[in-house]
């Protein structure tokens, strides 16, 4: 079954963590997934968000002013910041693996996430998160 | 050495091949090979996350090693630490894992129950995997996993769990892997982590890492400095020290026998038991060796663990006392079979509980008087309501020392009148009685000596075997039994009786096999329990000191020197030994290495 699989999928993410099965397979019916080759560019910095991203599969580095910062990886996301200020993104996608994302457009962002607010409150938690290990004295 | 990236290890290793890690609540099993097969958290009695020692395929691990190629290991303890380092040497390089659990120092602090696995590269480049394969509660619970950005968190209805990296990790069947380089000057970090449901993982800087590295080795350093020995075999004295203190869990003082269950008496047999509780019976050679070597926090801990179980009542129960007890001193031991585990090489059943705790066995109460009289001789004098409590206790064993019971070795066939729980019923009244006369104690003496002389007379007369010349097991037999050995360890009787020493010479034609020992003859005494075993390590520790006591030095070390070299590459002991010096039984086991630092001491005085 492609959707199950897909929802099983998703179901991995921590972002989707506290989802039902019901509503994953709802998630996986209403989001397409994007691949990405290896090599190529997700975002590039400056550029106007064009959504936000959730990794399923694969690997991107994290580039600004062309010095690696991060690498992220299955769970991880990124665009939110562009989508949710309506501004250019602050970094260079590049993908280390081939790459398989969930996007979320930027004009569907603010209601799929009022639609959802225990995605939201996980992925308020990754930003928590990401503050404190940017800055551990940080609360 | 190839390895593969499935969900199953390829085989069983010996269980001599691993290593022991710990934080004072539990400890985790590190292969030779990078493998974790048997942790539970968090505590030793938990139920497993990775028993893959007990099931290849359903049991769980955590593996650590390179990619692929050919390749070999050592393995090692960071000097007098409980760090394990393994290290993976090849024609491409050289890299190394070390293991660890941060012991938390504060008191009252919530305990994280961090095990740590940090991988440094040294020469060359190496191309690592590391999978991760949890399988809760004994392989009985399903899990889901969430990746975040720095880890994974795994839901168990019983527990959450999290790897937490900088490196990225994929999803692997039900659980993850992560392949990686590492050149000299790197290094990587994995922490595995108990957390809260919500919890979100994140990264360890390498400063953080090598604060909590620095913070273990000076723990477990600081530690035993506190040993006074300074004898010969100072590093294996020592290495068994640093086992005791892993097996001990900390919040109640408690040793743990073992922190396995269900390895093997002998390969494929049925004998496998749960050793992850707290035997009275240990307690008097914990607490001597303990004191022995200057540990008297530790000593006073297990003290005060055992004095709040005779304060206790039992409901139900007639005897003051149970075999062994939970690690915070609970009853409820309950025997359970696994039947969806092989068992470590095919060794059915596995269990979890142990039933013996329902046995009647008297010698419990002349080891545990024998420790409440070490304690208050060589570090504090009793109190009254623990004398209290003890007068209760030795008068039960009065009334009731003249019964057949299961005996020390647990036996399943029938209770007998065995000579060794006699023998311990002696020390129990008799060590009472040098109590109370040297502390001026109240005391029913005249009571409690009449009980003292019968049992030395009914021992004298009817444990000892005219024809055979010897103490035997119990007094419906011939049969030999290694237990007597402790007679003139509690001065029973002089190491140089005539009577003592025709039965030392009798246990060493008939019991001892090239320096080790069996615990009897299994086809002369059947004990209700099938299959085969190996010799008792104990035992030949016991003969050790029991042959050092008698004057026969050179024996004692020869015997002793050789029973070294059945200790595993980093100074462990299982229960017991094999045919072929194969490790056997429950790993690593406290009552072997009580006994290795009794007989070291021993023989270490007795040499000058």
């Amino acid at each position: 079954m492609v959707a199950g699989d897909a929802a099983s999928r998703l179901g991995r993410l921590g972002i989707f963590a506290d989802l039902t099965d019901a509503e994953l397979g709802d998630l996986a019916a209403e989001l397409g997934e994007q691949s990405f080759p290896e090599g190529g560019w997700v975002l590039r910095q400056g550029e106007l968000g064009s959504g936000l991203f959730i990794i399923v599969e694969g690997e991107a580095g994290v580039l600004v002013n062309d010095e690696e910062r991060a690498i992220l990886t299955t769970g991880s996301f990124f665009g939110e910041a562009s989508v949710l200020l309506a501004e250019p993104v602050m970094a260079d996608i590049v993908v280390r693996r081939p790459l398989r994302c969930l996007v979320i457009p930027p004009e569907r962002a603010e209601s799929f996430l009022v639609a959802h607010p225990r995605v939201m409150f996980r992925m308020f938690q990754t930003e928590a998160r990401r503050l404190r290990t940017a800055d551990p004295e940080r609360d | 050495m190839n390895m593969q990236n499935g969900t199953a290890l390829p085989g069983y290793l010996p269980i001599a091949e691993h290593g022991i890690i710990g934080d004072l609540h539990t400890v985790a099993l590190v292969g030779t090979d990078g493998s974790i097969d048997w942790y539970c958290c968090p505590a030793f009695d938990s139920p497993s996350v990775f028993a893959a020692i007990l099931d290849r395929v359903r049991g769980g691990f955590y593996r650590i090693a390179p990619a692929a190629g050919d390749w070999t290991t050592k393995q090692l303890y960071l000097p007098d630490t409980n760090v394990l380092i393994t290290r993976y040497l090849s024609p491409a390089g050289v890299a190394e894992v070390q293991d660890f659990m941060p012991v938390e120092r504060v008191r009252g602090r919530v305990h994280r129950h961090r095990l740590i696995r940090r991988v440094l590269g040294i020469r060359g480049q190496m191309n690592m995997l590391l999978n991760l394969q949890p399988r809760f509660d004994y392989g009985r619970d399903e899990h889901r996993e969430f990746f975040y950005e720095n880890g994974v968190v795994f839901r168990a209805p019983s527990i959450c769990m999290a790897l937490e990296t900088a490196l990225p990790l994929q999803p692997d069947g039900s659980g993850l892997r992560c392949g990686f380089t590492i050149e000299p000057g790197q290094s990587a970090t994995f922490v595995l982590e108990q957390v809260p449901e919500t919890y979100v993982p994140r990264r360890y800087s390498e400063e953080e890492t090598k604060e909590a590295f620095e913070s273990t080795v000076e723990y477990w350093r600081g530690w035993l400095a506190q040993s006074r020995y300074q004898g010969r075999w100072r590093e294996m004295v020592h290495r068994s020290a640093l086992t005791l203190k892993l097996l001990t869990y900390a919040p109640t003082g408690a040793i743990v026998a073992a922190p396995t269950t269900s390895l093997p008496e002998a390969i494929g047999g049925g004998r496998n038991w749960d050793y992850r509780y707290t035997w009275i019976r240990d307690a008097a050679f914990s607490i001597y060796a303990l004191l022995r070597l200057g540990f008297t926090e530790e000593a006073a801990a297990f003290m005060d663990w055992l004095t709040q179980r005779f304060s206790e009542p039992r409901p139900g129960a007639s005897d003051p006392l149970q075999v062994l007890y939970d690690i915070r001193g609970g009853f409820d031991l309950k025997e359970q079979i696994l039947p969806h585990l092989e068992g470590y090489r095919g060794s059915a059943p596995v269990r979890i509980g142990n039933e013996a705790a329902d046995q009647l066995q008297l010698d419990i109460y002349g080891e545990l008087i024998d420790s409440v009289y070490l304690f208050d001789k060589y570090a504090s004098p009793i109190g009254h309501d623990a004398w209290s409590d003890l007068c209760r206790v030795v008068d039960w064993i009065a009334d009731h020392w003249d019964q057949a019971d299961e005996g020390v070795w647990e036996v399943r066939g029938g209770r007998q009148r065995f000579t060794y729980s006699r023998l311990m019923s002696w020390v129990a009244v008799e060590r009472a009685i040098r109590m109370a006369t040297r502390r001026g104690l109240p005391a029913e003496l005249s009571r409690w000596q009449s009980t003292r002389d019968e049992i030395y007379h009914q021992i004298m007369r009817k444990g000892w075997h005219s024809e055979r010349q010897a103490f035997v097991q119990h007094y419906e037999t011939e049969v030999l039994d290694a237990s007597v050995l402790l007679m003139p360890l509690v001065k029973f009787i002089a190491p140089g009786d005539r009577r003592w020493l025709s039965t030392l010479d009798a246990i060493t034609s008939e019991l001892v096999s090239d320096s080790l020992v069996y615990r009897y003859n299994i086809e002369a005494s059947p004990d209700g329990l099938e299959g085969d075993e190996g010799t008792f390590s104990i035992c030949t520790f016991w003969y050790v000191e029991a042959l050092a006591r008698a004057g026969r030095l050179d024996e004692a070390r020869l015997v002793f020197e050789k029973m070294l070299t059945y200790a595993n590459h980093l100074g462990l002991y299982a229960e017991e030994i094999g045919l072929t010096g194969e490790a056997l039984g429950n790993f690593p086991q406290a009552f072997t290495h009580l006994a290795l630092i009794s007989a070291a001491y021993c023989l270490d005085r007795k040499l000058g």
